[in-house]
Order: C-alpha cells, then sequence, then structure tokens
C-alpha cells in the first residue's frame, strides 16, 4: 500500500514538474502529434511533452523495459493513468502502434517480430496504421477480399483497403487479408505486417462531407511481403482481430472526436432561441428539451453503469446501447441546432460567419460519421436485438 | 386539373429536364466549385435566352405569357442537378414583387430588363438568421427629395450578381413596411459574398445611408405587405418544389443503392430493418409531393397561397431532411464522403430547407392559419 502511495506522489510529481501547462489542454484541431518517422511538432511544449513521457518510456508504460517500455505493473499504469487524466494531460501523441498492434504482438508476435517492431513503437518512431475495412467489407468486415497469395518467401498482395487514419503519414500498416478463399468466411482470414514503403502501395485521402480527413484509401498493387511478418498463424486473423479490437475502445477514449471541438449544445441552444420568433420559439423550445432530457438520461446511464458495474452487477446489456445512443443523439442535436441557426448555420468558410457557426456546420456534417463508423447504428441495434435481447439471428 | 401537368407544362418541364441534364449535370457544379464559382453566367445568359426569366410577366414588359407554375417546374428541374439559376431571385422574387406593387411606370423602367436576363434581380429582406420577414429594423427616414436607407440585410440569394436590389423597410415615422427597388450600385450598398455549404450564390447586404428617390418607391403600408406576402407565399412554394424534386433524386439513389449493395451476402436493401425504412420514406414522400402539386397548381390561380405554402413547404423541407438524413446513412462509410453526390444534395437541402422560413415555421404558421392559435 505504502509502496503505491509513494509511486502515485512521485508520478504526480514528475507530471507536475515535466508536462508544460499548455500540454495540459484539449488539443486544438489539427495539433495532435503523430507518432513516426516523419514526427513534426507544432510548437517546443509539444516536442518538450513528447521527449520527456518518452525518455520515462512512459508511451507503453506497461511494456517490459527490454521493448521499450516502462515496466510498470497493472497497478502502477492504472495510477500513471489516473494522474495524467487528474492532470488533464495530453496524450503526446497518437500511436495505433502502442495502442492496437502493439498489445497484439506482445501477445501473440514472434521474438522477431517483437524485437523488431515493438522498440520504434515504445519510441513513437514508427507510425502504425489499420488496415481492416475494403470497399466490399464494411458491416461485414469478415467478408473481405484483399488477397494475399503464398509465393516463395513472400505474400503477394492484391486488393484495397479503406477508411485507414493517416495511411499517407504511415510506415507500416497490420492488416487483415485473405490467405485461403476456399476456407470459410473468417477462418480464410491472416494478419499480416505491411511496410508503407513496399513497392505497389498507393494511399488516396478521402474528403468528406465536412472536408478534408485524415483517412485515406489504401491500394496494393502486387506488394511483396515477406512471410516472416505474418502475425500468429495463417487463418488466425480473424481472432487476432478480434483481440486488437478489445483495445481500440481505449485507443479512441486518447483519439478524441476525429479533432473537432465541440460546441456547448445548451449554451448556443439558449442564445439561438431566445433570437427566433415566438411562433416558432414553442416548437424549437421543445426540439432543444427533447435532445437536453435525452442528454441527461444519458449521463445518468453512464453514472448508473460505472456504478452497478463496479458492484459487481452484470451491465454489459446497457454498455450494447452506447455507441448507438451516443452517436444517434449527437447527431439529433446537431440538427436541432442548424435549424435553430437557420442561415446563419450554412457556412462553409471564410468572413461572413461567427466562427463558431462556421463550426457548427462542420460538426454537424461530422455527426453523420459517427452513426457509420465503428459500427453503424443498423449493426448497434442488430447487435441489441439478438445478444441482449434473444431474438432470432436472421444471418447478416 | 392539380395534380396532372397539362401539355405546356410537360413540355416546359421536360425541355428544362433536357437542358440541365445536358448543360449543367451535377459533375459541372463541382467543376465550378472546384474553381471557386457559384454559377455558370454563360447557362445563366442561356437561360434568359430560353425566356425562362420572362415567365408570367406581362407581354406589354416583354413577358411570356405562361403560367407562373412554370419557374417552380424548371426550378424543380434544376435541383435535381443542383444548378444554381437566376429565376428564384430575379424572376419569382424580384420582378414578382415589382409587377405586384410597381406603378406602371415602375413596370415600364425595371422589368423589361429582368425579363430579358439583361439585369438580375434580388431581394434584400431577412435580417436575422431565421426568416422573419415581420422584424425588420431597416429604417428608411424621409429627406426633401427622396428617403435615406439604413440596414443590414442577410441571405440574399444571388445578391452578389443582383443589378437591382428589392429592399425591404420600415418608414422611421410612421413604421410602415416600404418596399424599394434600387440599383445596386447606387452609393453606399455594399454586398459580401458568402461561402455556403452548397457553394452556390448568398450574400449579405449592408445599406448604409442608401439615397434612394421617390420613383426607387414601389409601394407602402398595407399595399407593401400584401404584395410581398403573395411573392413570399410563391417562393416558398417554389422552394418546396425544389425540396421535393431533391427528396425524389436521393430515394432513388438510395433504393438502386440498396439493390446493387451488398453484405453478409446478399443485398443490404434484404434487410428487412431498412426495408422498412425505405417504404416509411416512400409514404411520406408522397405525401409531400400531393401538398406540392397542389402549391404549384395554386400558383396559376387566384387561390390564398398561405395555407398551400406553408403546408408544401412544411412537409418538402421536413420530408427532404429525413430522406437525406437516411441516404447518407443507408450508403454506409461512402455516404459521408465528398466523393459521393448524395452529401452535395444534404447540403443544398439545408440550403433551402432554412430559405424563407424552415419547417419549423412553417409548422408554426400553418397552426395559427387553421386557428390552433389566435
Ligand atoms: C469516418 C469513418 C471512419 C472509419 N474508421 C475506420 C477505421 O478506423 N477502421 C476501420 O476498419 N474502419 C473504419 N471505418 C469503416 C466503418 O467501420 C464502415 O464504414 C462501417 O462499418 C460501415 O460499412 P460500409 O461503409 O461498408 O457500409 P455498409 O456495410 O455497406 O452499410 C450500408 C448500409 O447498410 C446497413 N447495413 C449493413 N448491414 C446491415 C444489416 N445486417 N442489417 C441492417 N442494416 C445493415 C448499414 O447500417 C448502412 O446503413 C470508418 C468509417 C467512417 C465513415
Amino acid at each position: 500500500m505504502n509502496e503505491i502511495n509513494d509511486f502515485k506522489a512521485s508520478v504526480r510529481a514528475w507530471l507536475e514538474a515535466n508536462c508544460p501547462p499548455s500540454m495540459r489542454t484539449p488539443p486544438p484541431e489539427g495539433e495532435m502529434v503523430l507518432a513516426g518517422s516523419r514526427l513534426t511538432f507544432t510548437q517546443p511544449d509539444q516536442q518538450l511533452w513528447f521527449e520527456r513521457m518518452r525518455d520515462q518510456g512512459w508511451f507503453a508504460p506497461d511494456w517490459p523495459r527490454e521493448y521499450g517500455g516502462g515496466g510498470l505493473d497493472a497497478r502502477q499504469t492504472r495510477v500513471l493513468e489516473s494522474e495524467l487524466a487528474r492532470l488533464k494531460c495530453r496524450a503526446p501523441m497518437v500511436n495505433l502502434g502502442i495502442w492496437m498492434i502493439g498489445p497484439v504482438l506482445l501477445e501473440f508476435g514472434s521474438d522477431e517480430q517483437k524485437a523488431r517492431h515493438l522498440p520504434g513503437m515504445a519510441r513513437g518512431e514508427v507510425a502504425w496504421c489499420q488496415g481492416f475495412s475494403e470497399p466490399g467489407a464494411g458491416s461485414d468486415l469478415a467478408g473481405l477480399s484483399c488477397r494475399a497469395e503464398h509465393d516463395g518467401d513472400d505474400y503477394v498482395v492484391n486488393g484495397s483497403k479503406i477508411w485507414t487514419s493517416y495511411a499517407d503519414r504511415s510506415d507500416w500498416m497490420y492488416a487483415l487479408v485473405r490467405t485461403d478463399p476456399t476456407a470459410g468466411k473468417h477462418a480464410g482470414i491472416s494478419m499480416l505486417l505491411i511496410d508503407m514503403a513496399s513497392a505497389g502501395v498507393s494511399t488516396r485521402p478521402i474528403e468528406l462531407i465536412s472536408g478534408k480527413s485524415h483517412f485515406c484509401q489504401v491500394f496494393f498493387d502486387n506488394v511483396r511481403v515477406p512471410v516472416a511478418n505474418l502475425v500468429g498463424a495463417e487463418g488466425e486473423g480473424w481472432m487476432l482481430a478480434k483481440a486488437l479490437l478489445a483495445h481500440e475502445r481505449r485507443a479512441m477514449s486518447k483519439f478524441g472526436d476525429n479533432n473537432v471541438p465541440g460546441v456547448d449544445f445548451l449554451d448556443l441552444a439558449r442564445r439561438l432561441v431566445a433570437q427566433a420568433d415566438p411562433d416558432s420559439r414553442a416548437v424549437l423550445t421543445d426540439r432543444v428539451a427533447a435532445c437536453a432530457m435525452d442528454e441527461h438520461a444519458y449521463k445518468l446511464m453512464l453514472e448508473r453503469t460505472h456504478e452497478a458495474g463496479g458492484a459487481g452487477q452484470d451491465v454489459s446489456a446497457l454498455v450494447a446501447t452506447f455507441k448507438y445512443l451516443h452517436s444517434e443523439q449527437n447527431k439529433t442535436r446537431y440538427r436541432t441546432l442548424t435549424a435553430l441557426a437557420g442561415t446563419d448555420a450554412l457556412g462553409w468558410e471564410g468572413e461572413g460567419y461567427d466562427e463558431e457557426l462556421l463550426k457548427l456546420a462542420r460538426q454537424w456534417l461530422n455527426a453523420y460519421t459517427y452513426t457509420v463508423a465503428g459500427g453503424t447504428s443498423e449493426i448497434q441495434l442488430n447487435i441489441l436485438a439478438r445478444r441482449v435481447l434473444g431474438l432470432p439471428d436472421s444471418g447478416g | 386539373m392539380r395534380f396532372v401537368l397539362n401539355e405546356d407544362q410537360n413540355m416546359l418541364r421536360e425541355s428544362a429536364a433536357d437542358f440541365f441534364a445536358g448543360r449543367l449535370p451535377l459533375a459541372h457544379q463541382r467543376k465550378l466549385k472546384a474553381q471557386g464559382l457559384t454559377h455558370d453566367a454563360d447557362a445563366w445568359r442561356e437561360m434568359a435566352e430560353l425566356g425562362w426569366n420572362a415567365i408570367a410577366l406581362p407581354e406589354a414588359v416583354g413577358g411570356v405569357p405562361f403560367d407562373r407554375s412554370g419557374v417552380a417546374l424548371v426550378l424543380a428541374e434544376a435541383a435535381r442537378t443542383l444548378a444554381a439559376t437566376p429565376l428564384f431571385a430575379s424572376n419569382l422574387l424580384a420582378a414578382g414583387l415589382i409587377e405586384a406593387a410597381g406603378s406602371d411606370a415602375q413596370k415600364r423602367d425595371w422589368l423589361p430588363a429582368l425579363a430579358a436576363g439583361d439585369k438580375l434581380g434580388a431581394l434584400a429582406l431577412d435580417e436575422r438568421a431565421r426568416h422573419d420577414p415581420t422584424r425588420i429594423a431597416t429604417r428608411a427616414t424621409r429627406e426633401a427629395d427622396g428617403w435615406r436607407i439604413n440596414g443590414a440585410k442577410c441571405a440574399v440569394v444571388d445578391g452578389e450578381f443582383a443589378d437591382l436590389l428589392l429592399v425591404v423597410a420600415r418608414d422611421a415615422d410612421t413604421q410602415d413596411t416600404l418596399l424599394f427597388v434600387l440599383d445596386a450600385h447606387t452609393a453606399g450598398v455594399s454586398c459580401q459574398p458568402l461561402s455556403q455549404i452548397d457553394a452556390q450564390p448568398m450574400a449579405r447586404v449592408r445599406l448604409d445611408g442608401v439615397k434612394a428617390d421617390e420613383a426607387a418607391l414601389l409601394a407602402r403600408g398595407a399595399a407593401a405587405d400584401a404584395a410581398l406576402n403573395t411573392v413570399l407565399e410563391r417562393a416558398r412554394i417554389a422552394l418546396a418544389a425544389q425540396l421535393q424534386a431533391i427528396s425524389r433524386v436521393l430515394f432513388d439513389t438510395t433504393l438502386a443503392y440498396l439493390k446493387q449493395r451488398e453484405q453478409y451476402g446478399r443485398k443490404i436493401g434484404a434487410f428487412q430493418a431498412l426495408q422498412h425504412r425505405m417504404a416509411r420514406l416512400f409514404t411520406r414522400i408522397e405525401l409531400a409531393e400531393s401538398c406540392v402539386q397542389a402549391a404549384v397548381a395554386a400558383l396559376d390561380t387566384d387561390a390564398d397561397l398561405a395555407l398551400p405554402a406553408a403546408l408544401a413547404k412544411g412537409m418538402a423541407g421536413e420530408t427532404a431532411l429525413a430522406v437525406a438524413d437516411e441516404a447518407v446513412q443507408l450508403h454506409g462509410g461512402i455516404g459521408v464522403t465528398d466523393e459521393l453526390d448524395v452529401g452535395l444534395f444534404l447540403k443544398r437541402v439545408q440550403v433551402l430547407e432554412a430559405l424563407l422560413g424552415d419547417s419549423v415555421y412553417q409548422r408554426a404558421r400553418y397552426a395559427r392559419l387553421i386557428g390552433v392559435v389566435a
């Protein structure tokens, strides 16, 4: 007990002394540092914070020291994370290596893979991206068709991946590929580590309805990948992906909301309702209240889930509603705000629009992505209906 | 007939459909946008040559003796390819107001150029982000030789191209509504073009001590209110027709996608959850269509347009918002990309919905019109 308290005190002191105050605020748009070989900083404090955390080994606090980690045990890691949260320290970078594929390699990777890849991740020197979704495989991810054919010491990869964050700035990709088209849907899938500098890899940025984004489509044209880059065994890709996605929730909480800063719903709604004509005001008030009540209820449900879960109750049914509720409520909120803001919410860019309302328009458009990404609302409802309510599965 | 177009209307609609599909297809709008343009000036001239700017204006001033519904029909076709046209601002609003409120001399002075498309007009009415034609702060003060106008207007469709500005103001003394027609280049008039989500023309207009002579005053008091109301109702009906046209495009596009896209080894349209979503949208679209057709038909009669306009714009707007949201969602990831046209229609719907009263406004107005509130 004393030991952990001492640890806590030393972490707190270290963070107080080493986390620059400017790094204790949420990062503004586009100010997220991206791990990788092409590391760039937009301001000196970012670099300071990055380097100090790196040198502590705290990018990957719970990884073994031999792989560049901090060597902390689970309890110490939790202490570090809660101290980071208490001080509102920014994640020093976006690092899908550490957050996603690293833990999978630690558990399932070969010794050679661990030695080769983990230290670079832990030092933030290598940028990793994820190659899961494909143009033809979204909701039905296991229907993926990106092909990896065994040829001597290599696999030859052909196909395409989509919705790959930062693919154009990444050094490596962990990808799900189909190694055996004759095996069952899931059994034919393997996980490969692909060097993005390989011949035949190309990327194309995706523009969203809300504007530029960090998402890309990636194309593989006869890309040769050494067999040594297969994670686990052939056909284990789906199992590995599931293990990896278990880390995704944690990663996403660090990633933030696509880097678009939010507007304060009630604050804006109050101001805008007051400006509306009296007849419309009644209808608008009802809309705002409905959104506010939904949001309030959702917050209480989160709190309830936390408390009941902590007390050992089964809260899985509640948790299964979160993604659906949160993303749909978000969309409705923005629909309501744009209605309130009328023609002021129609701005794309430039002068003549209030800056907050320009943000509102982009966020409204951005809200459409959340009911699709990470499993569409329809798929969330399917899961609820089948796994929670026990209704029969009609397949798909 | 209210729900079946006559031969003339059908011909106009078809030639408009051909024009927009051939001359201003959606791909063309993308090109314009990439060049930072909000419209194709040459195409606007061609529309004028087709006589569209002159529809329903008096023949004596160069008008074309075609029923006013023609403008709504052309605008609906334009909406299907997201083409910008001068018809809404110049024909329906500006020329419509001069025709409804102006003296013979004023009509002779202004309408021929508008009918020929040699000049373009725009209406500077709204001052608030949510449409509200009753709360006008722009003031006109009487001076020895005319008026002095001060105010700020938002959401002026085509404002930056307008040669003529129709300005709604209040008499600083009597608070009467005043309707002015001004040369847009008059000293004190300034125009700020806006970059809007749909990339179509929109501007803010400021009037700083603008001098207007007596000949610039179209109407005042009750006559001005009545003319303004009539013209706004027509414009709302035209907006409803455009919203409805987009609902159709989005619905058809989405329906086709559900029949083509496969996941889990079958067409996603095979999922009953999605079938019901589409079937429900279909019921909404057909309800809205009935309201829009009735309202468009009413344009050609002497009927009071308030109720049909509120119903049509309210129903078409609400339906279009729902259809657009569903169209994005049911396309999955590709639906939120700029590459797909669905997002462009979504943005245009948002604009059309906001103009001259959104569906919330129309619903509140409808409630008053049918006496739910006194
Ligand atoms: C902004 C954004 C970020 C993303 N980030 C990532 C990422 O980081 N990594 C990654 O791997 N992927 C990512 N994706 C991909 C995302 O997971 C998929 O887009 C999503 O799963 C939907 O797949 P799809 O786009 O192929 O749509 P489809 O699966 O084709 O869906 C089309 C429509 O059909 C519906 N539908 C499909 N199946 C059913 C069914 N059985 N029952 C009822 N309705 C159904 C869907 O709900 C949707 O409305 C991202 C997507 C977006 C938009």
